[in-house]
């Protein structure tokens, strides 16, 4: 399937689009909108009205997480992190998220388009799951 | 960005109290001012104006109405903003400072071990708080520089007992 979501992505469409790509659709492809219309055709993710968006208090990783039922070990950890990346007024609810946010914001710099920073971002959410599954297994 | 402003117009029915407290909770944590009753500003920066488009979800799944406007400020009207803004961010980092001075004369009390764990863990606590401050500090505050100060000294002085302890 095809999914879409706004340009000059950060920490929540990064990371939703990881979990769709990982655990939902291998076969996913994105593509990006500049003012958040609808792009026909397409699944929109972490738009306004979006059914994959974010839902009450909810950001839209979490809703996700939710709308798939996924379980993966370190998913419920990792979704607290980006939570807290993403939501500001809740970003000192886990002790990463500062950093997370930071991080995220790099990534978007040192990429020198949404797509690219897609590519490197699912590295590094590949990575952080495996990082907050080894802490599980401590 | 000084001059361009964030504002949410809201209207929640008035039950669940506890949507309105949610909604109240997370602008307070935005930093928002209240202009008036359910209108609320911020600097219109694209992080903020991103975290209100959330609340304004929460706000419509609720039952609630709301319009997210960018407004732009004459130059008069943005400064009275800017210094009720500067206003609160002080009163945030004076709080800060006054609890590190107490925590500061309270280092000279401590016997026990377990004085120096209960001082490790207020210090966390107030770096923690310091980080949230410092969010909010959007136009620039002095005394950023007097808390950041503060913590420095505390945790030296926490280092220099613990070396003594040793």
């Amino acid at each position: 399937m095809r999914y879409s979501t706004r340009e000059n992505v950060h920490v929540d469409r990064i990371a939703s689009a990881w979990l769709i790509k990982r655990f939902v659709d291998r076969d996913a492809v994105f593509e990006f909108t500049s003012d958040g219309s609808q792009v026909s055709g397409t699944i929109p993710f972490d738009m306004p009205g979006a059914d994959l968006g974010h839902h009450g208090t909810r950001c839209t990783f979490e809703t996700i997480i939710e709308k798939y039922g996924l379980r993966e070990q370190g998913l419920a950890e990792l979704a607290a992190i980006i939570h807290g990346a993403d939501i500001l007024p809740d970003i000192d609810t886990t002790l990463e998220s500062i950093g997370i946010d930071l991080a995220f914001r790099a990534i978007r710099l040192a990429n020198a388009s949404d797509q690219e920073a897609f590519q490197f971002g699912f590295r590094f959410m590949d990575g952080l799951l495996l990082a907050v599954q080894a802490r599980g297994l401590r | 960005m000084a001059n361009e402003w964030a504002l949410l117009v809201y209207k929640l029915p008035s039950l669940p109290s506890r949507l309105r407290l949610s909604v109240w909770r997370r602008l307070q944590a935005l930093g928002c001012i209240y202009l008036q009753d359910g209108v609320c500003v911020l600097p219109r920066r694209d992080d903020l104006f991103e975290n209100l488009q959330y609340v304004a979800v929460q706000i419509s799944e609720g039952g609630g109405v709301f319009h997210l406007l960018t407004s732009k400020g004459s130059a008069e009207e943005s400064e009275k903003l800017i210094e009720r803004f500067r206003i609160l961010a002080d009163e945030r980092l004076r709080t800060a400072l006054t609890r590190l001075r107490e925590l500061e004369l309270k280092l000279s009390d401590i016997g026990q071990i377990s004085d120096f764990e209960r001082a490790e863990d207020e210090l966390k606590k107030e770096r923690v708080a310091f980080l949230k401050a410092r969010r909010l500090n959007y136009f620039g505050s002095d005394l950023e520089v007097e808390v950041e100060a503060a913590l420095d000294r505390v945790r030296s002085e926490l280092d220099r007992l613990a070396r003594g302890a040793k």
